[in-house]
């Protein structure tokens, strides 16, 4: 179940509060995390003191007993420091780490919920980008934004005191270049990724334009045109080069800028300090501690507008994140399941269809109109038609990929959409039209929908069937060799048949298949066809295809034309009848008879 | 940060230093050996206005605050402040020069792929996927930028500083500075211990980030997979695993950095303590002043960030090495069609083509065309026609040399095409290809790409005489009309006019064309006919033709078949014969019929 809740207004605390069911079950540590850096930064305050004690017992010649004790207190202080910014670092860190992990796992379930219709209109580009930046931004809000904000707090907080002390004018007049240190780094931030953002469009540009020219190369060559393109992309490579510098006339000028501020600090203390030692207002320790002092402070200003920067990024980013949070599927199980559906009552696989009309959510134009068909239990029914007619859209419908509209689709009489989602798609095996494998070896697609493993008897009868024998036994490591990037790449027929595999070891009483031999020559595909006659006899089938080769054997086969039924009936009753089916069938004869010579 | 995405696991060849590669690189950098010279000057100098900071706060205590001198004070502060001064100055200078530096040959480097891409075979192409080749003239170049902004020269500045802090210190009290060097052995070994660990951590961290990506790109591209077989549950548990293991090595870098910052803090405490002790015991002896023991403890705290720094530096040079191989990969690449010795530069073919038993295949081993042999006499025309993978297509890209045959002749007015010079030979081709390639510019520029500033009447008249001239000047700004690949605004129909003007314009003795597959209203039909007509009268035209229309109007088929040419003739005479062409025409012409006016 997602746990983020979008939230109802806009303010700053509004927008981060989605985070804080991710902050509460680690409120404890979080607490004794902050503990810790109130610690570590309060001891920080101690050593500067503890030298400038050290200095004032040489100044006044009063022995080394008080120097050892100075010098002592300095290693241990930072040893227990050490200790302290140690664990703090690992709690509060760590808990970002954490809290990070679980928001990609809730992200990730959440998506798995979501309908086809998002994964339809989503770049997946963009969605892993959402999972892995935007998280990383968020954890920088949660991490590193909070822990120097109350780093830079507690320093100002202890310093601050300590500093008035020595003497508080020392510390107004070396303040003023401090602050301007914090103004400065966030307003040359802003700057900064301005002029950034320019440089990675010119990038962008440049990688648009090489992809272009790379794309067009032919044209190019026999248009002669590769020296204006070079000229071209020199024109852009120029302007990157000229962005690049304005960016570094800013980015180059911020470390000499904080140092000179930082310089002007130093000035201060120097002249005024050194008038006031002069007048023996303070002594040369006091100095000393002092100059350490403002050493200390300098980070944590900088820290200011480094922070400002990480939330306002962090804030842009976890709206992306709850955008998807907040999309929710339409698939949604049934308030009360049908008593026609029990979990004892075996599916029969009877399929009725009554007056569907559908089109696609957000959209107007209905794909299927007023689709009326009866499949019995362990009969077969045959879609064939142009592209684009509706018949994948169809075999969607059924295991509710999209949701058809009530009362119009029904399996074992009773409404799809009042079947618990899980028992309607546990009893259809789907081979759908683009067939989809995973990086894992073959053995594991072809057991990828079972609990279990089927063993090994089970397992031959599948890929005998499927007609992948042959091919297995050329594979390296047989039914264990790994598909994808770091194993092998199937051809298209292999990709079908492997997922014909996957589909028929479910052992379903539906099996639908999608136009799933257009890549399988026309032998391999009469082998499995052949084998699929026994297996689908005591099943309901819905085959769709392009080829009558694949469907001449149907109970019933249905000629789908811009989303309407125009033929219906047997093979040979479909040839007597002048249309779609009866030319379709004298193509595919002239076609193979092209083959044929040679 | 944004260095690391550059980085692909796989290619990391984990070398920092190659002195053939280091050479190559060399050849960048010398023309702005100027630069490299001067920014070195400005980070010396910077380095040094650091430096003498420390030292001024000790001449200040020891001179002028402890013996009460204000005027020399006053006059220390103005050093002070001009010393601050040039800091700022030397380091925005040096920042300024480097990043040019790295700009200026980031630009030249850029410029070497992109141009040496131009002139490589297709061949190459065919076997080195577009994006893979994009990276090389983006990100890879990109790395390198960081080697030459940043590594190199600040590698010299933080080695200077480090050595300067050192002199600085010997100099102030030599006995005291040994004593504070006592710690550098340690300091080194946890630096270079931390940074090997760091380095394995983060190894880590990348493959199981790149383990997540992949995952989820899976996942998410297969969701229907998933939630048809009900698998989400089975996938979350999988997921998990991977969440997990990368929280894990997330988790054992900040050990690492929560562990490494404290450490460091206490070796400098121990060397502050160091110079606390052993010096203040000799001010109280009276041979070491109070300036010198201050100054000390501020050389001391700048002591660490150049060495930190310095093994960071590894890093980039690792990174760069791995990018420099691959871009000078590519560079050393020779797949190019070779031009002639002594090229042939016939000013205007007459357009006599001849394919003499023409043997190719895209791979050597699977040849595409066997034995080809045909004539095309000029002014010819002639429609090459068979079903897909017939190897009508290859012939197209054989005439205008985007390959070279393995065996067999191809020649033009007589003159084998590889004796004539590669520009001229493609000067006399007009191609015009199913899909239409639409530059990024105008019109303008798309109907005669490859000139700078086409003469608009000519660019005009040859989008009349194609009859594109009517679309062109409704779109805003008529021929100046700004187009491009991604989003373009044009129909397919337009596409296809469009190219057929760029032929038009070039107006060359011989034409090759890939009739677009792709259904058109009969309106846009009828002008894409009208168009192609007046593009093949008076050249030589080899025509891969899917319309019927198009077949009646040439002189001569060639019916295709297994990469041979099996029947010629025209259209009756090969509809008599009830061959393959027949066969064809059932098929593929027939339902056009009706949809074509006749002419």
């Amino acid at each position: 179940m997602p746990r983020m809740k979008q939230p109802e207004s806009n303010g700053f605390w509004a927008s981060v509060r989605p985070l804080g069911v991710y902050l509460q079950p680690h409120r404890k540590w979080f607490m004794v995390g902050l503990l810790f850096a109130f610690v570590t930064n309060a001891l920080g305050m101690l050593p500067p003191l503890a030298i400038k004690l050290g200095i004032d017992s040489i100044e006044s010649n009063r022995g080394t007993r008080l120097l050892l004790i100075a010098v002592a207190a300095v290693v241990v202080l930072k040893a227990v420091q050490g200790l302290f910014r140690f664990l703090m670092r690992r709690i509060l860190i760590g808990i970002s780490r954490r809290i990070e992990y679980r928001i990609r796992g809730d992200l990730f379930d959440h998506l798995q919920t979501l309908p086809m219709a998002f994964y339809q209109r989503s770049r997946i580009g963009d969605l892993l980008s959402r999972a892995t930046n935007d998280l990383n931004e968020v954890r920088m809000l949660l991490g590193p934004a909070i822990m120097y904000t109350f780093q830079t707090f507690v320093t100002v907080l202890f310093a601050m005191p300590v500093m008035l002390y020595l003497d508080w004018r020392l510390t107004l007049l070396s303040f003023l270049p401090l602050v301007l240190v914090a103004l400065t780094y966030n307003r040359i931030g802003s700057i900064i990724h301005d002029r950034s953002m320019a440089v990675q469009q010119q990038l962008s540009e440049i990688t648009a334009k090489v992809q272009e020219n790379l794309g067009g190369m032919r044209v190019i060559k026999s248009f002669t045109r590769e020296e204006g393109e070079i000229e071209d992309f020199g024109a852009l490579n120029r302007e990157y080069l000229e962005r690049n510098m304005s960016l570094v006339k800013v980015a180059g000028l911020l470390r000499p800028l904080m140092s000179l501020l930082a310089a002007l600090s130093m000035l201060v203390v120097l002249g005024y300090g050194g008038l006031l030692i002069i007048r023996k207002t303070i002594t040369v320790g006091d100095f000393a501690a002092f100059l350490m002092y403002l050493g200390m402070m300098y980070w944590p200003m900088v820290a200011i507008g480094f922070v400002l920067n990480i939330i306002q990024r962090g804030r842009a980013s976890l709206g992306r994140i709850m955008e998807l949070f907040s999309t929710t599927s339409e698939i949604t199980e049934p308030p009360v399941p049908s008593p026609l559906v029990g979990d004892h009552t075996p599916v029969r696989g009877e399929i009725s269809i009554r007056n569907l009309t559908f089109s696609y959510p957000g959209s107007r134009q209905p794909v299927l109109k007023n689709i009326s068909l009866h499949i019995p239990a362990h009969g077969t029914l045959a879609v064939i038609g142009p592209v684009g007619c509706g018949k994948s859209t169809l075999l969607g419908l059924i295991p509710r990929l999209f949701n058809p509209p009530p009362g119009t689709l029904f399996v074992d009489g009773a409404d799809v959409l009042d079947w618990p989602l899980k028992a309607l798609r546990n009893s259809i095996s789907c081979v759908p039209q683009d067939t989809f494998l995973f990086s894992v070896s073959i053995h594991d697609n072809l057991t990828y929908a079972l609990e279990h493993d089927p063993g090994q008897e089970t397992i031959r009868t599948v890929v005998r069937m499927a007609a992948l024998e042959e091919d297995i036994e050329q594979f390296p490591d047989k039914l264990e060799t790994l598909l994808g990037e770091r194993g092998i790449n199937l051809s298209g027929g292999q990709k079908q048949r492997a997922a014909i595999g996957r589909a028929l070891m479910l052992d379903a009483p539906i099996l639908l298949l999608d136009d799933c031999f257009s890549s399988v020559d026309t032998h391999t595909e009469d082998r499995i066809l052949r084998a699929l006659g026994n297996y689908s006899k005591g099943r309901t089938s819905v085959i769709v295809s392009h080829r009558i080769s694949t469907i001449k054997h149907a109970d019933q086969i249905v000629v789908l034309e811009d989303g309407r039924i125009t033929q219906q009936g047997t093979h040979e009753q479909l040839l007597d009848q002048e249309g779609y089916y009866a030319s379709l069938y004298e193509k595919q004869l002239l076609q193979e008879q092209i083959e044929r010579i040679n | 940060m944004r260095g690391d995405s550059f980085i692909s696991e796989d290619t990391l060849s984990g070398k920092a230093y190659d002195s053939r590669l280091a050479r190559r690189l060399y050849k960048y950098l010398r023309p702005n050996m100027k630069l490299v010279v001067l920014g070195s000057l400005a980070l010396l100098a910077g380095s040094g206005c650091q430096l003498i900071e420390p030292y001024l706060v000790k001449v200040g205590i020891d001179r002028y605050m402890l013996p009460g001198d204000v005027e020399g004070l006053v006059g220390l502060l103005w050093i002070y402040l001009a010393v601050a001064l040039g800091d700022f100055v030397f380091g925005f200078a040096q920042a300024y020069i480097t990043n040019y530096l790295g700009q200026r040959t980031m630009y030249d480097l850029r410029m070497d792929i992109f141009g040496h891409l131009q002139h490589l075979s297709l061949r190459y192409f065919d076997r080195n996927p577009v994006g893979r080749l994009v990276t090389r003239a983006t990100g890879d170049v990109e790395v390198l930028n960081q080697l030459f902004s940043s590594g190199l020269v600040t590698v010299i500045g933080d080695l200077a500083m480090i050595v300067g802090i050192m002199a600085a210190m010997l100099l102030l009290d030599w006995k005291l500075a040994l004593l504070t060097f006592s710690i550098l052995p340690v300091l080194l070994v946890l630096t270079f211990i931390f940074r090997r660990k760091l380095r394995e951590a983060f190894r880590l961290v990348r493959t199981r980030i790149a383990r997540i990506t992949a995952f989820l790109q899976e996942a998410l591209s297969g969701m229907s997979v998933v939630q048809l077989f009900n698998q989400q549950e089975k996938t979350s548990a999988r997921f998990a695993v991977l969440n997990t293991q990368n929280m894990d090595a997330h988790l054992k870098t900040v050990f690492y950095y929560a562990l490494f910052y404290p450490l460091m803090e206490l070796i400098g405490a121990v060397a502050t303590a160091i110079i606390l002790w052993y010096g203040g015991l000799q001010v109280m002896e009276g041979t070491l002043t109070f300036g010198v023991l201050v100054a000390f403890i501020q050389y001391t705290a700048k002591f660490f960030r150049p060495i930190s720094d310095l093994s960071e530096k590894y890093n980039i040079f690792q990174a760069a090495a791995a990018s420099s191989e691959r871009i000078f990969e590519l560079l050393d690449t020779r797949q190019i069609i070779p031009e002639a010795d002594n090229p042939v530069r016939p000013g205007r073919v007459e357009g006599r083509v001849e394919f003499r038993d023409v043997h190719f295949g895209y791979n050597e081993d699977e040849p595409v065309l066997k034995g080809v042999s045909f004539v095309a006499e000029p002014g010819e025309k002639i429609a090459i026609v068979g079903s897909t993978g017939a190897g009508k297509t290859t012939i197209i890209n054989l005439l205008s040399r985007f390959y070279d045959i393995q065996g067999g002749e191809i020649t033009i007015d007589g003159t084998d095409i590889r004796k004539l010079s590669k520009k001229a030979l493609r000067r006399n081709i007009g191609l015009a290809l199913q899909d239409v390639f639409i530059f990024s510019g105008t019109v303008k520029s798309n109907i005669a790409p490859g000139e700078n500033d086409p003469a608009m009447e000519r660019v005009a008249m040859s989008a009349r005489a194609i009859g594109a001239d009517g679309f062109i000047r409704k779109l805003p700004g008529g021929y100046d009309h700004v187009l491009s690949e991604r989003g373009s605004t044009l129909s397919t129909g337009q596409r296809q006019l469009l190219s057929f003007a760029r032929v038009m314009y070039k107006s060359p003795r011989i034409l090759v064309l890939d009739e677009a597959t792709s259904s058109v209203d009969t309106h846009t039909e009828y002008a894409i006919q009208q168009a192609l007509e007046r593009l093949i009268a008076g050249r030589t035209s080899l025509v891969v033709a899917h319309r019927l229309s198009t077949i009646r109007h040439v002189d001569r088929i060639l019916v295709m078949h297994h990469g041979r040419i099996v029947e010629t003739g025209s259209h009756e005479q090969l509809l008599a014969r009830r061959g393959i062409y027949f066969n064809l025409y059932q098929l593929q012409y027939k339902d056009q019929e009706p949809a074509t006016p006749e002419a």
